[in-house]
């Protein structure tokens, strides 16, 4: 069974209810059974004592007999149709001395005060109630040789305070009418409590299924959304407001989601585009090469331009690689011991051949010892595509100036190289990746707009930082400020 | 066809991309056109603005000015040379913003050489309206792919330099065509104009039109140059 919310709700409830209806049914039932026996011992005692006021004794010589005289007989629902109870009278030594009905035996009272109540359980498990009442005149005293003495004199002597030394008359009356009503009841009662519980179920039901509606209109329309059809904001109408941060969480989410896809596409569309230009010299290149037959020296050329090709190719794949691992935070960063200097050297050096080439004046600034703590990989990087930038876009004849500062924990790094074609608004977007704005290739197309996009992020990656000036026509200037890492 | 046979189409490639455009650069000087190149929007600008190229072939992504700003500055100065765009953006939109700004055909990279040479083709007959491979000019007629002339059914005896000379003269029918333009379509365009070897070369051509009967079909324009025309 799959674990639904509304049904569990449906059944805790329903069955929580039906179990307070129930203790509320029991005791409802408890105390109208209370209620039922007080009557019916009430109207019991009120027959004893209406038989009572009515014996008539008779000692005929020690033989002594009894006889009722009046009766207030039960009412009609508390002693059924042929109930009309039994009567017996004691004497005061405790003979039994007047039994309306025959083989039953009563149980002898013993109790000390009166009137006393009892429940008996007769044959067959009927169940009866039995009230003994004593009698102001009894049999007792006749046997003392008083002879008659009637009812009358009865009533003004006081009975014994002992057992054994009143007269006592019980009445014994069944239980089984007012069992009946009783268990009626309980069964009404209980057929109530079950019939409330399920109708509450049924109601409760309904209520949910009414109040997940928005639930399931939501969902349907969470199954409308497309890749085509993410900027359409998700949208239930009449949504409670329980279900509105779910709503407008989603569609934050699915907002992101847009602005990632389309990202993704903006720089699907950009790689094609940068793949194209060499993937065009390569195939014409060695389409071109096959439209003859050529010497050796041709056809090493062919092979040593396409190798060309296929490496720029290949770096910027690595680079965009790398920018998307940056980007992703998935770069793995190693602390160790970096020396500033000696790497903007290197990086300079590799550049040297460009620099020379184009007759540009190298000017660098460096202190005697500058280490920090940074992952060499990023760093070199870092510095690499700076550089390379420089020399690619440094006018002929021109300067291109390097310095290295320390202040503090953090070490900045400046390159600034002439012939700038960036205007300075444009300054901010020579991050972007492939951002072309300003068209300045240098004259063979070798780069495609990354490097400095790789720069930034591997800047932002160290935790450090990079930031861009430009002069159309004058000086480009470009600052790193690197992060002592720690010992990480 | 328009190659090969004297006459020398030229053909100017502008594209940044030096490994693409060396090659192209080669494929069309082996395919027998004069070809010049440059890297950058402006030498490509400055380069084409006398109108001596048949055919630019340009590219949009350009370093200095982007070959679409090159291509309206070119149709601003009346430059007729057929235009071919190259690049890499492929949507409708580019393509229709390039047609728009008057390139005359569309190449996507990566392309099939044997396509851009044959697109090249196509813009150099759209170049001289020369749809049919046979030129008439009254009883003149130039089989521009069997490389003959005819008069009526004779055909004319022309060495291989005159014929080419007679199919450009033929392409460029009922225009004005400058010594420049013959020097430069027809010998080493790198070569400085030897002063009277075009007018010497029209004045054999012209015997051997008069010898077939086809006489006043070129026309001097002193001080510009030569045309040939049907005689009224």
């Amino acid at each position: 069974m799959s674990h639904s919310l509304s049904k569990r709700l449906i059944f805790t409830s329903a069955a929580a209810s039906g179990v307070v209806m129930m203790l509320m049914g029991v005791a409802l039932y408890m105390t109208v059974a209370h209620i039922l026996r007080r009557q019916f011992d009430h109207v019991l005692l009120a027959r004893a004592t209406a038989i009572a006021a009515g014996v008539d004794w008779d000692n005929n010589n020690g033989h002594i007999s009894v006889r009722i005289e009046s009766d207030a007989p039960l009412p009609r629902r508390y002693r059924g149709s042929h109930e009309q109870g039994q009567v017996f009278v004691w004497t005061k030594q405790g003979q039994l001395v007047y039994q309306s009905s025959q083989g039953f035996s009563p149980v002898k009272p013993r109790e000390a005060t009166y009137p006393a109540f009892h429940t008996l359980t007769l044959a067959h498990q009927q169940r009866a109630r039995e009230v003994v009442v004593p009698l102001q005149a009894d049999g007792g005293d006749s046997r003392d040789g008083s002879g008659k003495s009637g009812g009358k004199e009865a009533g003004r002597s006081p009975p014994p305070g002992k057992v054994g030394g009143r007269a006592l008359l019980a009445v014994v009356q069944s239980l089984d009418p007012l069992n009946d009503i009783l268990q009626t009841m309980l069964v009404a009662v209980a057929l109530s409590c079950a019939l409330a519980t399920g109708l509450l179920a049924v109601v409760l039901a309904l209520i949910a299924r009414q109040s997940l509606r928005p639930l399931r209109d939501l969902a349907a329309n969470i199954g409308r959304v497309g890749i085509g059809t993410l900027a359409e904001q998700v949208a239930v109408p009449q949504a409670p407001s329980e279900l509105e941060p779910v709503i407008n969480r989603l569609n934050e989410l699915l907002s992101r989601v847009q602005s990632a896809f389309e990202r993704e596409r903006l720089l699907t569309a950009d790689v094609a585009h940068e793949l194209r230009t060499p993937l065009a010299g390569i195939q014409t290149t060695l389409e071109l090469s096959l439209t003859r037959h050529r010497d050796e020296a041709s056809y090493r050329q062919t092979i040593e331009r396409s190798l060309g090709i296929a490496h720029r190719m290949q770096t910027m794949i690595a680079n965009l690689l790398t920018l998307t691992r940056a980007e992703a935070g998935q770069m793995r960063l190693v602390g160790e011991a970096f020396d500033v200097g000696q790497a903007v050297n290197d990086a300079l050096a590799e550049q040297r051949g460009v620099l020379d080439e184009k007759g540009v004046t190298v000017t660098i600034t460096i202190p005697e010892k500058c280490v920090i703590s940074t992952d060499r990989t990023a760093a070199e990087l870092v510095l690499r595509n700076v550089m390379e930038n420089a020399a690619s876009y440094v006018d002929r004849d021109g300067c291109v100036e390097v310095s290295v500062h320390r202040r503090g924990k953090v070490v900045v790094i400046s390159l600034a190289n002439t012939g700038s074609q960036v205007s300075a608004p444009d300054a901010a977007h020579v991050f972007e990746r492939f951002w072309r704005g300003d068209m300045a290739r240098s004259g063979d197309g070798a780069h495609c707009g990354l490097g400095l996009a790789l720069v930034q992020r591997l800047m932002a990656v160290l935790g450090g930082s990079v930031q861009a000036r430009s002069q159309q026509g004058g000086r480009f200037e470009i600052e790193l400020m690197f992060q002592d890492l720690g010992a990480v | 066809m328009l190659r090969a046979a004297g006459i020398f189409m030229r053909i100017l490639v502008v594209e940044d991309y030096k490994p693409l455009r060396e090659s192209i650069v080669q494929a069309l000087r082996e395919a027998d056109y004069t070809v010049e190149s440059a890297a950058e929007g402006r030498t490509g600008l400055w380069h084409a603005q006398d109108d001596s190229f048949d055919v630019i072939v340009l590219d949009i992504m350009l370093p200095g000015l982007d070959g679409l700003a090159v291509l309206k500055q070119l149709r601003k100065a009346s430059v007729r040379a057929c235009v071919l765009i190259l690049t890499a953006r492929d949507t409708t939109e580019d393509r229709v913003r390039g047609l728009d700004c008057g390139a005359d055909d569309y190449l996507t990279k990566p392309f099939a050489l044997a396509e851009l040479l044959a697109r090249v083709r196509a813009l150099l007959r759209r170049r001289y309206q020369q749809l049919d491979l046979a030129i008439t000019i009254g009883a003149l007629t130039v089989d521009t792919c069997g490389k003959t002339a005819r008069s009526g059914d004779s055909v004319l005896d022309l060495s291989a330099r005159e014929y080419a000379l007679l199919e450009y003269l033929a392409l460029r029918r009922g225009e004005v065509v400058t010594r420049d333009d013959i020097w430069k379509h027809l010998y080493d365009p790198n070569a400085v104009m030897e002063s009277n070897v075009v007018d010497v070369f029209i004045g054999l051509l012209r015997k051997k039109l008069d010898r077939h009967g086809l006489t006043g079909f070129i026309q001097t324009r002193r001080g510009q140059g030569y045309m040939l025309e049907k005689p009224d």
